[in-house]
């Protein structure tokens, strides 16, 4: 990057908001994710949408990549500047601008980091459901662009049901907003849709208008199984014929052993449900009592419940340290995550498919996700200094996703396209694939907005 | 069980600039919120509550919009809420809401324990909740972070508290009171069950007057009633600090030199 676009920065700016040492280009190099990291040439701290529209219109008019960052929590990729540039560091634009109590809506800025927002709304009863695994540090900027979801997503959905407007800053400068701070509108394409979940590569959102859901009474469940065609069976029940619980997770046995050993828990290790009822007391203690029907009709050897905040959390702790686990207790090894999502009639085969896969490749994996909703993640891992295994990793990730495709599923649930799942994006969208280029030659057509993402390399 | 929790309401000190001229907080415009620390005492009544039964009575010291943080405990699950409000009651420091707090809770009537936070995240003394245990001539316990054992029957409580130099069982006699450090527990949010209550809750408000039939004396409450005063506030003067770069031949040298350096100055 040039000295004049460095001046430029630096008066826009401040010198304060500008920076080319080394400490910040390393620390925004890398995101949560196995991919390599890639240095880009200047970290920026813009604090309004202004600044960034002329960071942008330069960036345009000199064909300087823009990457946004905002919390760097990531699993694909997403916010790796790979091809350099402008790293646009939006996590200091972090305030709620407005609660709308009545309307049940909240308007932040990209920064804010999901749990914090909550903290701030749980005195008025509200609360922003579609909270990620990593909501401690998952901000609702990169929760937008990455269309992101978690446990609870089975009841509530994804980002991209929540997300009501946004004010959007365009890769030519211009500011635009788009939906209405409405429940329901008919008019026009639906542009919230399209940003959301676009991974930063049409434009930088500034502002973001949340729909909330009234905080519901809790009741957390876990239940064991003596085999995962027993677990499976009593899923595929629930699915079926009811009630849908707010969460509903499986755990391995492989995965409940890390746990175990990570947090120091004495979980039994077997396939293992975790469940969540939200609802009013009478509605869930029904719901609960059918779930156990269900579970005790399939075999399952223990049942335990908890209510208070404090008990579901220890009920919870094993499923929410997954991943920690298999990255902690593996020095040494990439713990790459897939991210996959079959129909849910399928789910308790992908588990199986996973296991046979990595029986044929020699390779060590456990499978924890959301048997709810089909999203299925697989931690594969597998030594760094050993490429052959490296190799295999590889190979069953890709087998895993293709299978996944071919019988309906997706390659990525709610971790983004990023880096790594770009190779599957012409088998899963076909011919949609042309559409979605067009959509970014429309608003991008110089390619300065998160280049290098999403899209799939020589094609 | 009947445990009464003493909570407040104060400014989101996460919102407050100070006026850089004056040293003072830019109360204008913050919001006001529960007490964070308040809400772990909060939570421990009700968790007591679901073990053992009774009742949890949320009390607050305030301005009449102070009603808002009674609702919001009724909201968390508490049974009751009281609000101590009048304007002989203002300008009272830690010594004179210990004291008319303490008159409320007598004319409450009995209770097993009393929670508190730690402290408010205003003030930041620490200091009402034992307060009140003097004015009451009962235990207290203070940086409670964990209640290991309570026997309503032979009225024992005993309890870990977490000090600076390590953590403290201690058992004592019941009614007593708890302040609790926030380790202790999760807070739950309220729920629309909990709002659909709160909206409705009709929350008592008690004047100087109604402590006094209690046998208060009115001399002792608010301002008046204060033997501290606030004589000046100011900044304290920044400290400089200074960077310095070891140089030494490898890391383990360098570390040698810094573990030096740092018990020299005594940071170890």
């Amino acid at each position: 990057m040039d000295q004049a676009a460095l001046d430029f920065l630096i008066d826009l700016l401040g010198r304060d908001h500008v920076s080319v040492t080394d400490a910040d280009c390393d620390a925004h190099s890398q995101d949560e994710s196995f991919h390599p990291p890639h240095c880009p040439d200047v970290v920026v701290w813009p604090e309004n949408a202004q600044q960034i529209s002329s960071i942008l219109k330069y960036a345009n008019e000199h064909r300087i990549p823009v990457t946004p960052w905002s919390g760097g929590s990531s699993l694909e990729g997403n916010p790796i500047p790979v091809k350099g540039g402008i790293l646009l560091a939006l996590y200091n634009m972090n305030q709620i601008i407005e609660i709308r109590e009545a309307d049940g809506q909240v308007v932040v800025q990209p920064g804010i980091v999901c749990d914090e927002l909550n903290e701030k709304l749980a005195r008025y009863g509200l609360f922003f459901p579609p909270t990620p695994g990593s909501s401690d540090v998952a901000t609702i900027g990169g929760m937008v662009a990455n269309n992101s979801s978690g446990m609870h997503a089975v009841k509530y959905g994804a980002t991209k049901d929540y997300v009501l407007g946004l004010e959007v800053v365009l890769p030519d400068g211009q500011i635009i907003c788009v939906g209405r701070p409405v429940i329901k509108s008919a008019s026009g394409y639906d542009l919230v849709r399209l940003f959301v979940g676009s991974e930063g590569t049409l434009g930088v959102v500034t502002e973001i208008t949340l729909k909330l859901a009234l905080v519901p009474e809790r009741m957390a469940a876990v239940a064991a199984f003596p085999s995962m065609e027993a677990a499976a069976q009593a899923i595929y029940e629930i699915n079926r014929y009811g009630p849908i619980p707010a969460a509903l997770e499986l755990m391995d046995p492989q995965i409940i052993r890390l746990v175990n050993e990570w947090k120091g828990l004495e979980l039994a290790e077997a396939p293992t449900l975790v469940m969540e009822f939200h609802g009013t007391p009478d509605g869930i203690a029904q719901e609960v009592e059918l779930i156990r029907e269900t579970c005790d009709y399939n075999g399952c050897t223990s049942f335990q419940m908890a209510a208070n905040p404090t008990e579901r959390a220890r009920l919870w702790e094993g499923r929410k340290e997954a991943h920690n686990a298999c990255k902690y207790l593996n020095p040494g090894c990439s713990a790459e995550i897939g991210d996959l999502v079959v129909p849910i009639s399928r789910y308790a085969e992908a588990v199986a498919q996973a296991y046979q896969l990595a029986e044929e490749l020699g390779l060590r994996i456990a499978t924890f996700g959301h048997a709810g909703d089909g999203n299925m993640h697989v931690e594969m891992l597998a030594r760094k200094d050993d490429p052959d295994e490296q190799a295999r990793a590889e190979e069953f990730n890709v087998r895993l996703v293709q299978w996944a495709l071919s019988v309906g599923g997706t390659a990525t649930g709610e971790h983004g396209v990023g880096i790594g799942k770009r190779q599957f994006m012409r088998q899963e969208h076909g011919a949609a694939l042309e559409v979605m280029r067009a959509i970014k030659q429309l608003f991008d057509p110089r390619g300065i907005m998160n280049p290098g993402k999403v899209f799939p390399d020589g094609e | 069980m009947h445990a009464i929790v003493c909570i407040k309401q104060v400014p989101d000190t996460t919102e407050v600039k100070i006026d850089p001229q004056r040293g003072t907080l830019i109360r204008e415009g913050v919001p006001s919120i529960l007490n964070p620390f308040d809400t772990y005492a909060i939570e421990e009544g009700l968790l007591l509550r679901e073990r053992f039964g009774g009742q949890v009575t949320a009390i607050s010291m305030g301005p009449p919009q102070a009603e808002e943080v009674l609702k919001e405990a009724i909201a968390m699950g508490c049974d009751e809420g009281v609000l101590l409000s009048d304007p002989a009651f203002s300008g009272a420091d830690t010594w004179a809401t210990a004291y008319t707090l303490a008159w409320a809770i007598r004319r409450i009537g009995t209770f097993d324990l009393i929670l508190c936070g730690r402290q408010a995240i205003d003030g930041d003394t620490g200091q009402v909740g034992p307060g009140i245990a003097r004015q009451l001539g009962i235990t207290q316990l203070t940086y409670v972070f964990k209640i290991r054992e309570i026997d309503f029957q032979r009225r024992r409580v005993c309890v870990e508290r977490l000090l600076e130099e390590g953590r403290e069982i201690v058992e004592a006699p019941l009614p007593a009171l708890l302040t609790v450090l926030k380790d202790i527990n999760q807070p739950r949010v309220p729920t629309f069950m909990g709002m659909r209550r709160a909206r409705r809750a009709q929350i008592p408000v008690w004047s100087a007057s109604d402590l006094a039939k209690e046998g208060a004396d009115g001399r002792f409450f608010g301002l008046e009633g204060s033997p501290t005063r606030v004589v000046r506030i100011f900044n304290p003067a920044q400290r400089e600090g200074r960077a310095e770069i070891i140089e030494a031949e490898d890391i383990g040298q360098a570390a040698n030199v810094l573990a030096e350096r740092l018990l020299a100055e005594k940071v170890v």
